[in-house]
């Protein structure tokens, strides 16, 4: 079975074209329906099938997965009051996300064009849910709102913009991060992730995790960075302040690590104990130089 | 199902990250890889030499590490810097695809180097070998580490020796691609090889070359119009740089490479008086259109940019490049392909 795709170009025009003529009547909710539904019927016709074999089948789980968790958020909107939900159910996608798509062939995972597929295709209107941004209009009529809010390209791949910020792949790096095959639950580590943007999320998880694709997500070594350095879950709206310095300079002192060492390669039970003592000097010492009280517990 | 794909090659890259111990680097730098041609399932041979291969043809390709030629070289080496050779672990591992956002990297082995010094040879089997080798028709960085099992006594007798768990002795990095993405995906180095009279015939201190093939106005593809060639030590500079500055860096490499595909795609217009462009088939054009477009602000009118073109494009050229909007990573993604991420401070709730 081949594996569909869209190129940049396409889902660029696609997303030109859906909102050109949006429909903006309705509440907000109808309104990003509508929207998501406008962008895959567009990107419908813009399929490319390339010629990389995937398991039978593929394409219509994804598609079910798609489907499912759209049904699931819309149960999730009604219970959740708005703040931070998107956030909140992006990360408890991203670990469906990625036992979704990870035995797909590395090469198909590789290609920008199957992630823009599934940005404009099955996971469409949590793109939409959670890309849109306000802007600010170029030329607004006398009177009229200046403010839009629009989708931007790098939110699923209209540009070559860093693909690690586009949504999905940026859930798929966070189920990623926290997958450990060794466990009997191996996405137990999702329940670390703070669930506003209060904690951290951004600089912790966005920063130190899902950018650093180097450190290699296999084997504990991002495992055991994240044991120490998850902020709290139960972290109110301005409390992260110390946090986000310490787990600063937790990542630097890894960062300059890495350059002389190899730590991320020792994957063995027998490293274990070896890399708890590397990495726990590290956040003793950044938590000494930058001490954050909620936390310090951690490091004993 | 087949595809075509040159045969594959490796590039070397040695990392020192002890320069203090001179023998040791020696030692470890012997080690290479090894292709066995035998790839079954070859579905023929193109006119160029290329071959034409399962899409699946890294999985048929079988490879060899040879670690060392010398292993008393090596034992004599470590000796002299105190290092028990049972402390060294040597660890095989694959990263790829070569350009992917994904960063999938899986060791393949690891054993000390006791046990490699006997057996000079590595080659996995099929069964045992990571998907990033197998499923990957973008080639793969496959990299040999030499790191210390665990912590050495600090001795003065050997002071500067690496003494940390963990340490890397030294790495050699061996870049497995198809031949034809070696030639497309990146600025090449120039080197004072391709300096020479038989090869580019450039002057010595020339740190810029740019080739752009003819018959633009018809290419379908950025990266077949123009090949560019950087000097190596400039390239290392700006790869070693800030984001900020390696941007700023390719700026300057852009603008010799749009002004001469201008200048070229003028050549190729004058040649072919009566050609009207349809929007399609011209990879170039299209390269063109887009850029005054951003410049501007307007669409320009096809007649009206092959007519400019034709008879001034430096003024296109000049237009394209000039506007603050101009966006050279993605130019320079258009003509060489992906380059290594830069880390930038970007992030978002």
């Amino acid at each position: 079975m081949t594996y569909p795709a869209i190129s940049a170009a396409n889902a660029s025009d696609v997303r030109t074209d859906a909102l050109k003529y949006r429909d903006t009547t309705g509440t907000e909710q109808e309104v990003n329906q509508k929207l998501a539904e406008r962008l895959r019927e567009l990107a419908e016709e813009k399929i490319e099938y390339k010629s990389i074999l995937i398991p039978d089948g593929s394409v219509d789980l994804i598609n079910a997965e798609g489907a499912q968790l759209k049904k699931e958020w819309e149960t999730f909107c009604k219970k959740e009051t708005k703040g931070s939900r998107s956030i909140r159910f992006e990360i408890g996608a991203s670990i469906r996300i990625h036992a979704l798509l990870k035995d797909l062939p590395v090469e198909v995972l590789s290609d920008k064009d199957f992630w823009r597929w599934l940005s404009m295709g099955p996971f469409c209107w949590f793109i939409v849910e959670r890309g849109l941004t306000r802007l600010n209009k170029k030329d607004p009529e006398p009177g009229e709102n200046e403010e839009v809010l629009e989708l931007v390209d790098a939110r699923f791949g209209g540009s070559d913009k860093s693909p690690l910020y586009w949504i999905l792949i940026r859930m798929y790096n966070i189920g990623l991060a926290v997958y450990d095959p060794t466990v009997k639950d191996p996405y137990k580590r999702i329940g670390k992730l703070p669930a506003s943007s209060a904690g951290g999320l951004t600089d912790f998880w966005h920063s130190h995790i899902v950018r650093i694709k180097h450190w290699s997500p296999k084997g504990p070594f991002i495992r055991k960075f994240i044991d120490l350095g998850a902020p709290p879950l139960d972290l109110k709206l301005g409390q992260g302040t110390e946090l986000k310095d310490r787990n600063r300079e937790f990542a630097k002192g890894v960062s300059r690590m890495r350059a002389g060492h190899a730590y991320h390669l020792l994957q063995e039970p027998e490293h274990l104990k070896d890399l708890d003592k590397v990495l726990g000097k590290l956040f003793d010492e950044a938590n000494r130089a930058f001490p954050a009280e909620s936390s310090s517990s951690k490091s004993s | 199902m087949t595809v075509e794909r040159t045969r594959p090659r490796t590039e070397h890259r040695f990392r020192r990250p002890f320069k203090r111990l001179l023998g040791l680097e020696t030692a470890f730098e012997e080690m290479a890889v090894d292709f066995d041609w035998r790839v079954e399932n070859v579905k023929g041979v193109l006119p160029n030499g290329s071959l034409l291969l399962p899409t699946d043809f890294f999985a048929e390709l079988k490879f060899y590490i040879h670690l060392f030629s010398d292993p008393t070289k090596i034992r004599k080496e470590l000796k002299k810097a105190g290092i028990p050779c049972e402390q060294v672990e040597v660890v095989i591992w694959a990263n790829g695809p070569r350009g992917s956002f994904l960063g999938q990297a899986e060791v393949l082995t690891r054993f000390t180097l006791d046990k490699c010094l006997e057996e000079y040879n590595f080659s996995p089997s099929h069964s045992t070998r990571p998907p990033v080798t197998k499923d990957n028709g973008q080639g793969f960085d496959l990299t040999v580490t030499a790191l210390l099992k665990q912590d050495l006594s600090l001795d003065e007798k050997h002071l500067g020796r690496p003494s940390e768990f963990g340490m890397i002795l030294a790495e050699s990095v061996f870049q497995i691609r198809p031949e034809n993405d070696f030639d497309d995906l990146k600025p090449i180095p120039l080197t004072d090889e391709l300096r020479g009279k038989d090869r580019l015939n450039l002057p010595d201190k020339s740190w810029i070359h740019v080739q752009v093939s003819e018959g633009l106005h018809e290419t379908n593809s950025l990266k077949s119009a123009v090949r560019i060639y950087i000097d190596e030590n400039l390239l290392e500079i700006a790869d070693a740089q800030k984001a900020a500055t390696t941007k700023v860096m390719e700026g300057i490499f852009i603008i010799p490479v749009v002004t001469q595909l201008a200048n070229q795609l003028s050549m190729d217009l004058k040649d072919y008086e009566g050609f009207e462009w349809d929007g399609t088939g011209s990879a170039v054009l299209t390269f063109f259109e887009d850029g005054v477009k951003v410049a501007t602000g307007k669409t320009i009118e096809r007649s009206v940019l092959v007519r400019k073109l034709r008879d001034n494009p430096s003024w296109v050229a000049s237009v394209v490049l000039s506007n603050a909007n101009f966006n050279i990573r993605k130019t320079f993604t258009d003509f060489f392909g992906e380059r290594e991420d830069k880390n930038t401070n970007e992030g978002e709730n």
